[in-house]
């Protein structure tokens, strides 16, 4: 009889809780409750229930909205509830412009140098500091783009790939040097990079060694047109263009897996430029998710609103390389950027480990963390885990 | 010209969006925003997440738009998208017999430990998501839309006191299912909900 009025009553708590019961129910039920400890537990724990449930409203990816404006023949406004900053409006609509510029920029430039520009002539390599025996050949083969003042002949050198010769000598140089005049067109040649410097032998037994900083170079008209952008290829020498990958964890766990899985997602990309050997500059962009949650109001109602949003960022990045440590170069990295919804930054501990002269992989320790507004409040989602990657240089 | 409309009731923003100019689409977008989180969150916990959820918002809203097109007049728009996406919900559960974790079979003693670390909240939204569909209806429809029992009945087409008992048993059944977690750990939470 007991747990059959208790039963009654359980209903009249959760009818109460709902703002659904007349005064005499009430009345009849706190006067009940006053002499039953399980009928107030119960009371404690159907609020702990209901207050709870309310906090769990979800919000609608901001991407639905997008389409059923579509669908309906209008773009999208954004909603007021979606976070926006004078930042995220910049990196949305010039930011990104100029990056995705200058990445194809870089890249088309890239691709031209690499497969149509360099063609090396010499690959022969001498001890810098042992002198130069061979005397200065009377014809020398060049390129096509050498001075007017010589004139070329049909005939071909065996080793050299050039396909012009000249007969004239080289002009005198005024000099004090006792040293052969070989030397000197080379000290000349340094000092004009942009000609693309000749072959100095005749045949076999005449063949001049470069040194090992020396490169020759081919030309071919397509790389024409970007020899006015990159003249000095000093400046490709130092670039290189990174892959990385993100593994890490949200600080917060909203239990939420994101709408959609971008095939790109959690992976990055990077032009990196070596000032010198420990320093490097970089600009990034890269795709990840963030788990946010925040309390705020939604239609006047105060709610715990959690989702998982998958962030594309882009940002620049400074780099300091430490000396090696048993072929480790350990390296410190710290990137700001921005989202659509607001600022973004990175900082990376980690190795880097070169496979060759040009290539080398990386592994590192990572902290992200993403700050946005949300109704006039500034939140974060920070994130922390393990990247790494590979870099090859131009 | 920046029009405000927040304070403007749902059915003068209906009948602004009937008239197709540019104000209807601001009308539509303002109506958006009221209630565009009840009716995913409603739709997402009916179909127990499923990713035909997002379809099914969308297609809501396309609905109700439309149809203001050929009605000029409505007094209750929520009612209206909660019964529109209730039957895209019903439809796509015949479509699908779906079958989901029953509350009565869960045992947290033969459970995930890592539930033993997991917020009220999160536990929360798992007992809800294995209660039966009815009971599950009826308690978003009150806890996430904040129906009275009378407009649930009417949405439902069922009696109110049926709304009633079904509600109690829903919230009897999460109860019983968190009681691990609601003893004497919650106890020093009470104080902050009051």
């Amino acid at each position: 009889m007991n747990d059959f009025l208790n039963i009654n009553y359980s209903e009249k708590i959760v009818a109460f809780l709902d703002g659904e019961l007349d005064a005499a129910e009430r009345e009849s039920l706190f006067l009940t409750m006053a002499s039953s400890p399980q009928l107030q537990e119960e009371m404690r724990q159907q609020i702990i229930i209901s207050q709870s449930l309310k906090k769990s409203l979800l919000i609608p990816p901001e991407t639905l909205k997008n389409n059923i404006f579509a669908a309906i023949g209008v773009a999208s406004v954004p909603a007021p509830n979606t976070p926006k900053t004078v930042y995220s409006k910049l990196l949305n609509k010039r930011l990104t412009l100029i990056l995705s510029s200058l990445l194809l920029l870089l890249l088309v430039s890239f691709v031209s140098y690499q497969f149509f520009d360099n063609e090396p002539l010499q690959a022969n390599k001498t001890n810098t500091s042992a002198p130069i025996k061979h005397d200065l050949p009377k014809e020398i083969p060049i390129t096509s783009s050498f001075s007017e003042n010589y004139q070329a002949t049909p005939k071909q050198i065996s080793k050299s790939k050039s396909s012009t010769v000249i007969t004239k000598p080289i002009p005198e140089v005024n000099t004090n040097s006792s040293q052969s005049s070989e030397l000197l067109a080379i000290a000349q040649e340094e000092q004009s990079p942009s000609l693309d410097i000749p072959a100095y032998f005749i045949d076999e037994s005449d063949i001049f060694e470069p040194n090992s900083n020396f490169t020759f170079k081919k030309k071919k008209r397509f790389s024409q047109i970007f020899e006015t952008v990159f003249t000095k290829t000093e400046f490709l020498d130092n670039l290189s263009m990174q892959i990385r990958f993100f593994e890490a964890k949200n600080f917060v766990n909203a239990n939420i897996k994101p709408i959609s899985e971008p095939i790109l997602n959690n992976f990055g990309f990077a032009i990196i430029y070596d000032i010198d050997n420990n320093n490097s500059v970089a600009i990034e962009l890269g795709q990840e998710d963030f788990v946010q949650k925040f309390k705020g109001n939604l239609d006047e109602f105060p709610a715990l609103i959690k989702q998982n949003y998958t962030a594309f960022w882009a940002g620049a990045s400074y780099q300091y390389t430490f000396e090696d440590y048993r072929s480790i170069s350990p390296f410190v990295r710290g990137m700001i950027g921005g989202t659509r919804i607001g600022p973004v930054s990175k900082i990376i501990i980690g190795g880097k480990y070169y496979l060759t002269n040009k290539i080398y992989v990386f592994a590192g320790f990572e902290n992200t963390g993403l700050f946005y507004e949300f109704q006039n409040k500034w939140h974060s989602s920070l994130k922390s885990g393990l990247s790494g990657g590979v870099s090859v240089k131009f | 010209m920046k029009h405000n409309l927040k304070n403007i009731k749902d059915e003068e923003l209906f009948l602004l969006m009937a008239k197709g100019d540019k104000l209807s689409f601001l009308a539509f977008e303002e109506l958006y925003n009221r209630y565009s989180s009840k009716i995913y969150t409603y739709i997402r916990k009916i179909l127990n997440n499923s990713p035909a959820s997002d379809d099914i918002f969308q297609e809501t809203f396309i609905r109700f738009y439309e149809f203001s097109k050929k009605c000029k007049e409505m007094t209750n728009v929520i009612g209206f998208l909660i019964k529109t996406a209730r039957n895209l919900c019903l439809n796509e559960k015949n479509s699908k017999n779906s079958s989901h974790l029953d509350i009565s079979n869960f045992n947290f003693a033969y459970y995930d430990k890592s539930y033993e670390k997991k917020e009220i909240n999160e536990l929360i939204n798992i007992g809800l998501d294995a209660l039966p569909d009815k009971y599950r209806e009826v308690l978003v429809l009150r806890e996430f839309m904040d129906f009275s029992y009378q407009e649930i009945a009417d949405i439902l087409g069922i009696s109110m006191p049926v709304v009633r008992i079904r509600i109690f048993r829903a919230k009897n059944k999460l109860r019983e299912f968190l009681a691990p977690f609601l003893t004497e750990n919650e106890k020093n939470k009470i104080g902050k909900i009051k």
